[in-house]
C-alpha cells in the first residue's frame, strides 16, 4: 500500500530490450536516466499525466526514453517493442496525449527528427515531427507562402503532432483548420511497417504527395485523430496559401524569436510587433451575444476575410501582462467583442473594399468598430491581440493561462452554439461550480457572458471554448475540474450535441454514452483491431479491445464512475451489459 | 435465383418496389462506360432507413450482393454489378429535409439530384457548388461522395470541401451518423450542422470514392454558398496548353476568380452549340452539328475562363476590384484580357450559364453519342507532358487528335489540377468500340506510369491502379472492409475488394 513517502519507481525494460534499443538508435540516443525520465513527465501538459504527477503515480513516468533520428529508426523501435512486448507513445509536442498509459511505456522522443522542405510550385511543405508553426512560418513566407494560420497554442507547437489531437486555428473562417489543409503522411504502424498517406501512397507519383485525393477510400479518415495510438507521424505534408505579408524575419536568424525581430521588443513592447504588409485586424463591438453572432454570421458569409472570431472576455488573459491584470479585467468585464482579420492578397483595393463591407455589417448588426474614436482605451488594450498573434503566433501565447486544459469544447456546430453554451456553463456554475475564484480568478466565468467563438469555414459551422484553469499541482483542483469536464460532456449531450471534445479521444468516453454515433465505440474498436491489435502504441487510449471493456467494468474508474454519475444525474437511460459482456447498451 | 431472398425484399418494401422483370434490370446492366455490363438479379427501390437496413440484413443473411444505385448517372460504371444480386435503388429517397440560410447548407437524402437542389436552393439566393459536365439528374451525394472536383475548385474554400456530416448504413445493416448529428438519446438523433469531414470526426475520408463498398450513404449535410450578385466571365485564349499553365498559376496566387479552369476548343464549341440539347441520358444518340464543327475549327485551342464574382455586399465593387487587379496581372505577362472570342456573340452569358448550370458541358456526348474520360490529379507544370504522351498514343491508334475533348481545373489556387481527357466514341461502330476502348485503357496506363494520380478506379482500370498502391495501404482497406463487410456483399468486386 502506498503511503505519503513511497517511492516512485518506474517499471525497468529487461536489459535485452534495452540493448535492442541501443543498437536501433545508438547507445547514446536512449536513456533511462531518472532525471532525462522526470523531464519528460514534469513537462508534459498530458491530462493524464498532470493527475498522475498529483497522484504520484509510478504508471506515468515511462521506463526508457529513445530518439530515433530517421523513420527507419522508429519502424525498428516499433519492431523491437513488439519483440519484447512493451508498449511505447510517441512524444513531440509535450501535449494531449503525450504521457504513457501504462506502466512500463517506451517514450519515442521525435526530437532529433527536424528536417522541412518547402515546395514552392505546388504550395507544399514536407515536415518531421519537431518542425513547429514558428519554423513553417519562416520558412514559407521566404517563398511568399504560409500555412494558412496557427492556434492558441504558440508558435513551438507541432503539426506532426496536431495531426493526431487537435488543429483549430484562429484563421480557420477561410483555412478551415489541421485537417483541411493535409496533404500525405509517413506513419510507422503498429507491426513497424511503413505507411504513406496522400498521392505518395501510388508507386510512380513521386517522393512527395502533391494531393490528399486518392482513388477509392482514404485513409486519413482512420488516422487522423489518433492520437498515436494507431500509427507514429515521422512525416507530414501540408498545404501552403498565397502569403502577400512579407519576410518578417532575419535569414540568419535559426528558430524565430520575438526578442530577436522586433526592436519594440527590447523596449518590453513585445506585444506590438509591426503590423505585416497588406494585412489589417479590425474589432468590433456588440451590445448583446445575439447580435455579435448575427454580425459574425453575415460577415462569414460575405466571402471577405481571413479569420473571424468573436472574443468576449477572452480578451482579458489573452492582452494582460500579469494575473492581477488580468483577473481585473475580466472582473471588469471588457465587453462583448470579436475580430476580423483582412488580407489584400490581390492588392490593397482588396483590403478597402473588405473594410468596408466589414463596417457596413457591424453597423447594420448594431454595432460600432473600435477606433481612436470609439472606446480607444479598449482598442489599445487588445492591442496584443495582434494580427501577428491571430496569424503565426510568433509573439508566443500571450496569455496568464498557466494552468490551461482545455475544459469543454463542443464538437462544431451551428451558430446557436454560443448561445447553447452560455446556457450550459450557467448550469456548470450551479451544479459543480468554478476553479479558481478562491484564488481571485474571474476566468472559469467569463464564458457565462460570452464564449469564445471560433467562426469556421466560411460560416458553415462554428465551434466555441470554455474553460476552468485548475492548479496543475492540485489533485483535489484537477478532481474537481475533472468532475465538471465529465458534467459538461453529459450536459452538452442533453443539449443536442456528441458529448464534447473528449468523445474522439475515445475511451472511456465512447462505451459510456453509446448514444454517440450510435456505438461510436464499435467502430474505433474496429480501427484498433486492424491498426495496433497488440497494444503495442498507448494502449487503451482511443479504444478498448473487448477484453479491455470487460477488465474495465470489473475495476471501473474514478472516470467511469463520475461519468457514469453523471449520465444518471441527467437522466440519461441505464446502461446494461450486453449479452458477451463486451458492451453496454442502454436500456430503451 | 433463390425464392427467399426475393420474398424477404417483398416483405420488407412491399411487391411493388422489387423488380425482377427483366426490362428493368436491363436499365443497370450498363452505362455508357467500357466496364464489362453485368445482369442484377432484383431492382429494390427503397424509401427509407429502415428499409435499406432491413435489405442489407437479409442480403447479408443469404450472402447476396448488394449495389446501390442512387441516380443512375455515374457514367463510369461504378455502378454496374459484377456479381448480379440486388440493385439497391435509392433515387425515391430524393427529399430536401432541412435547408438553413444563416449557416448555408442543406440537409439531403441519397435520391436529390443537383437539378432538384439546385432549384430549391435558388430560391433562398444559394447554390450547391459542382462538378463541370455531372447530369442534371445525378445524385448530389454520389457526386460529392465521389468528390468529383467542382468548378470552383480554384477557390480553396469553396472549392472541395462540399460536405460536412453524412449518415450510412454500414454493411451490416447499422445506421451511423458522423458530425454533430451523430447522438442518438431517447430514439431521438441530434440536429445537425457540423463537423464530419473537415471537423472533428473526419471519418467520412473512409466513404470517399468508396462506390458503396463499405455501407449505404442515406443523408448528408451538403454547403451551399451565395448565388452571386454580380459578374463578369473573361477570357483568355492560348494555342498551346504550355503557354497556359504560367498565365493559370499567376492569376491563382493573387486568388483571382471563383471559377478558373480551361477547356480546349472541342469542349468549348460543344457548350457554344446552339443546336445542341443536353442529352437525358448516356450513351444518347449522335447528333451532326454544323456550328460545333464550325466552332471548333474557329476557337482558340485553348481558353482559361475565369469567373469574378460579386456576392451579397457592394458586389459591383468587388467584381471592379478584381477586375483591375486582373488587367494588371494580364498586362504584366503580355497578355490581353477579352469577353469574347473569335468574334462569337454572347460568349459571357453562355460560360456564366454553365458556371451555374455545369451540366451544359453534356452537349458534348452529341458529337458521337458517348465519351469516355481518361481523368486524372497531378501537378499544372506536368500537365503537357501527359497531353503529349496521350496525343502521342492517339496518333499511333489513328484516333483524330481533333476529335480529343480536354478540361484542365486548377485546384486550390494552382497547388495542384485534375485533368480530363475526352475520347469520343460511337458505340453503334462496333470497329469503333474496339480502337477507342484499347485506346482508353492504354492511355490511363501511360497516364498512371507516368506518376498521374487516376481519378476513377472502376471497371477495367481499377487493377492498375491497386497495383500500384502501397502494400500496406491496400492491406489496410482490406481488412477494414472485411471488418464492415465480413460478407463482403456490398458491390463486391469493386476497387480492390
Amino acid at each position: 500500500m502506498a503511503t505519503e513517502k513511497a517511492k516512485v519507481t518506474p517499471q525497468k525494460l529487461s536489459r535485452e530490450a534495452y540493448h535492442a534499443l541501443e543498437s536501433v538508435v545508438g547507445k547514446e540516443w536512449v536513456t533511462e536516466d531518472r532525471v532525462v525520465i522526470e523531464t519528460y513527465v514534469v513537462h508534459c501538459i498530458d491530462i493524464g499525466v498532470a493527475l498522475g504527477v498529483a497522484g504520484k503515480s509510478s504508471r506515468i513516468r515511462p521506463a526508457a526514453v529513445v530518439l530515433p533520428a530517421t523513420t527507419e529508426e522508429v519502424q525498428g523501435i516499433v519492431r523491437v517493442a513488439n519483440r519484447y512486448g512493451f508498449p511505447i507513445v510517441p512524444f513531440s509536442n509535450a501535449q494531449l496525449g503525450s504521457g504513457p498509459t501504462v506502466s512500463g511505456t517506451v517514450v519515442v522522443s521525435m526530437r532529433r527528427m527536424n528536417k522541412i522542405q518547402v515546395h514552392e510550385e505546388n504550395m507544399s511543405v514536407t515536415i518531421e515531427p519537431l518542425i513547429d508553426y514558428g519554423l513553417i512560418h519562416h520558412e514559407a513566407s521566404k517563398r511568399g507562402l504560409w500555412l494558412g494560420g496557427s492556434g492558441w497554442h504558440g508558435a513551438i507547437a507541432k503539426p506532426c503532432s496536431q495531426v493526431s489531437t487537435a488543429g483549430i486555428w484562429q484563421s480557420d473562417l477561410k483555412f478551415s483548420g489541421l485537417t483541411r489543409n493535409l496533404i500525405g503522411a509517413k506513419l510507422v504502424l503498429a507491426d513497424g511497417s511503413l505507411l504513406r498517406l496522400g498521392s505518395a501512397a501510388i508507386a510512380g507519383t513521386g517522393g512527395t504527395p502533391f494531393t490528399e485525393t486518392l482513388p477509392g477510400p482514404n485513409l486519413w479518415g482512420m488516422f487522423r485523430q489518433a492520437i498515436g495510438a494507431r500509427g507514429i507521424v515521422t512525416e507530414l505534408t501540408l498545404k501552403l496559401h498565397p502569403w502577400v505579408g512579407g519576410h518578417p524575419f532575419p535569414e540568419d536568424s535559426g528558430r524565430p524569436s520575438i526578442e530577436h525581430f522586433f526592436e519594440e521588443a527590447k523596449e518590453k513592447k513585445f506585444d506590438r510587433p509591426p503590423v505585416h504588409p497588406r494585412h489589417k485586424i479590425l474589432w468590433f463591438e456588440h451590445p448583446t451575444v445575439e447580435s455579435i453572432t448575427e454580425a459574425s454570421a453575415r460577415l462569414a458569409s460575405s466571402g471577405i476575410g481571413i479569420a473571424l472570431n468573436i472574443t468576449g472576455n477572452y480578451n482579458a488573459m489573452m492582452c494582460s501582462y500579469t494575473i492581477d491584470e488580468a483577473n481585473q479585467r475580466s472582473k471588469e468585464y471588457f465587453g462583448i467583442t470579436g475580430y476580423m482579420v483582412l488580407a489584400g492578397v490581390s492588392s490593397e483595393k482588396q483590403l478597402a473594399y473588405e473594410e468596408k463591407v466589414l463596417k457596413h455589417v457591424v453597423e447594420e448588426t448594431g454595432g460600432k468598430l473600435l477606433s481612436a474614436e470609439y472606446k480607444p482605451e479598449l482598442l489599445d488594450a487588445v492591442a496584443p491581440w495582434n494580427v501577428e498573434y491571430v496569424l503565426n503566433t510568433e509573439t508566443g501565447m500571450r496569455t496568464v493561462r498557466s494552468n490551461y486544459i482545455p475544459y469543454a469544447l463542443p464538437p462544431y456546430g451551428t451558430f446557436d452554439e454560443m448561445t447553447d453554451g452560455i446556457e450550459i456553463w450557467k448550469d456548470v456554475e450551479k451544479d459543480v461550480g468554478f476553479l479558481g475564484e478562491e484564488r481571485g480568478e474571474y476566468f472559469s466565468r467569463m464564458p457565462m457572458d460570452c464564449p469564445y467563438g471560433y467562426i469556421l469555414d466560411r460560416g458553415h459551422q462554428i465551434t466555441i471554448e470554455m474553460d476552468q484553469f485548475p492548479e496543475r499541482a492540485s489533485r483535489a483542483e484537477l478532481g474537481k475540474f475533472f468532475d465538471g469536464n465529465f458534467y459538461g460532456f453529459a450536459r452538452f449531450m442533453v443539449s443536442g450535441y456528441p458529448g464534447s471534445w473528449f468523445a474522439d479521444f475515445g475511451e472511456p468516453f465512447l462505451s459510456i454514452f453509446p448514444e454517440i454515433g450510435p456505438d461510436s465505440y464499435l467502430m474505433a474498436r474496429i480501427f484498433r483491431k486492424i491498426t495496433n491489435p497488440n497494444g503495442v502504441l498507448v494502449p487503451g487510449r482511443t479504444a478498448w479491445t473487448d477484453e479491455e471493456f470487460k477488465a474495465a467494468v470489473k475495476n471501473p474508474s474514478k472516470t467511469m464512475e463520475t461519468m457514469l454519475h453523471w449520465r444518471e444525474h441527467f437522466g440519461f437511460p441505464k446502461l446494461e451489459l450486453a449479452e458477451e459482456e463486451d458492451r453496454w447498451k442502454p436500456m430503451e | 435465383m433463390t425464392e427467399p431472398i426475393y420474398d424477404r425484399l417483398k416483405a420488407i418494401v412491399g411487391a411493388d418496389r422489387v423488380s425482377t422483370d427483366h426490362k428493368t434490370l436491363e436499365k443497370y446492366r450498363q452505362d455508357q462506360s467500357f466496364v464489362r455490363p453485368c445482369l442484377p438479379d432484383y431492382v429494390v427501390f427503397a424509401e427509407s432507413v429502415p428499409e435499406i437496413q432491413d435489405v442489407i440484413k437479409a442480403a447479408n443473411e443469404s450472402k447476396t450482393p448488394v449495389v446501390p444505385v442512387s441516380s443512375g448517372m455515374n457514367l463510369r460504371g461504378a455502378a454496374i454489378p459484377k456479381e448480379g444480386g440486388i440493385i439497391l435503388d435509392l433515387s425515391l429517397m430524393n427529399k430536401i429535409i432541412q435547408v438553413t440560410e444563416r449557416e448555408r447548407w442543406a440537409v439531403v437524402e441519397p435520391g436529390v439530384t443537383y437539378g432538384q437542389l439546385t432549384e430549391e436552393l435558388r430560391k433562398r439566393g444559394l447554390r450547391v457548388m459542382m462538378p463541370l459536365g455531372t447530369p442534371q439528374s445525378r445524385s448530389a451525394i454520389s457526386s460529392i461522395i465521389e468528390r468529383d472536383p467542382t468548378l470552383a475548385a480554384a477557390s480553396f474554400e469553396y472549392g472541395n470541401s462540399i460536405h460536412m456530416e453524412i449518415e450510412l448504413v454500414l454493411p451490416t445493416g447499422v445506421v451511423w451518423r458522423m458530425g454533430k448529428w451523430r447522438r442518438r438519446l431517447k430514439g431521438q438523433w441530434s440536429t445537425p450542422g457540423g463537423g464530419g469531414l473537415h471537423g472533428d470526426t473526419p471519418y467520412p475520408w473512409l466513404w470517399h470514392k468508396a462506390q458503396g463498398t463499405l455501407g449505404v450513404i442515406t443523408g448528408m449535410v451538403v454547403k451551399a454558398e451565395h448565388i452571386p450578385r454580380a459578374s463578369k466571365v473573361f477570357v483568355l485564349p492560348f494555342d498551346n496548353l504550355a503557354e497556359a499553365i504560367e498565365p493559370v498559376r499567376k492569376i491563382q496566387r493573387k486568388e483571382l476568380g471563383l471559377e478558373c479552369f480551361l477547356l480546349n476548343n472541342l469542349n468549348l464549341a460543344a457548350v457554344m452549340a446552339q443546336d445542341w440539347d443536353i442529352p437525358e441520358s448516356f450513351p444518347c444518340q449522335k447528333v451532326p452539328s454544323n456550328e460545333f464543327n464550325s466552332l471548333r475549327e474557329r476557337l482558340p485551342r485553348w481558353t482559361l475562363i475565369i469567373h469574378l464574382a460579386g456576392l451579397l455586399y457592394f458586389p459591383e465593387e468587388k467584381v471592379a476590384y478584381e477586375e483591375e487587379d486582373l488587367r494588371s496581372v494580364c498586362t504584366d505577362m503580355g497578355l490581353s484580357l477579352s469577353q469574347t472570342l473569335a468574334g462569337e456573340p454572347g460568349l459571357e452569358r453562355t460560360l456564366l450559364d454553365l458556371i451555374l448550370h455545369p451540366w451544359q458541358a453534356l452537349k458534348k456526348a452529341n458529337f458521337k453519342g458517348s465519351f469516355h474520360p481518361v481523368t486524372l490529379h497531378t501537378t499544372l507544370n506536368r500537365v503537357p507532358e501527359f497531353e503529349k504522351a496521350v496525343f502521342d498514343l492517339a496518333q499511333k491508334h489513328g484516333y483524330p487528335l481533333n476529335e480529343i475533348g480536354e478540361y484542365l481545373l486548377p485546384i486550390e489556387r494552382g497547388r495542384n489540377c485534375y485533368y480530363e481527357i475526352d475520347f469520343h466514341c460511337d458505340l453503334d461502330d462496333p470497329d469503333e468500340v474496339q480502337r477507342v476502348k484499347k485506346l482508353w485503357l492504354e492511355a490511363n496506363e501511360v497516364c498512371v506510369n507516368m506518376g498521374a494520380v487516376l481519378d476513377k478506379p472502376y471497371g477495367p482500370s481499377a487493377d492498375m491502379i491497386y497495383r500500384r498502391y502501397d502494400s500496406s495501404y491496400v492491406s489496410l482497406i482490406k481488412n477494414l472492409k472485411k471488418e464492415l463487410d465480413p460478407n463482403n456483399i456490398m458491390n463486391p468486386g469493386q476497387l480492390c475488394f
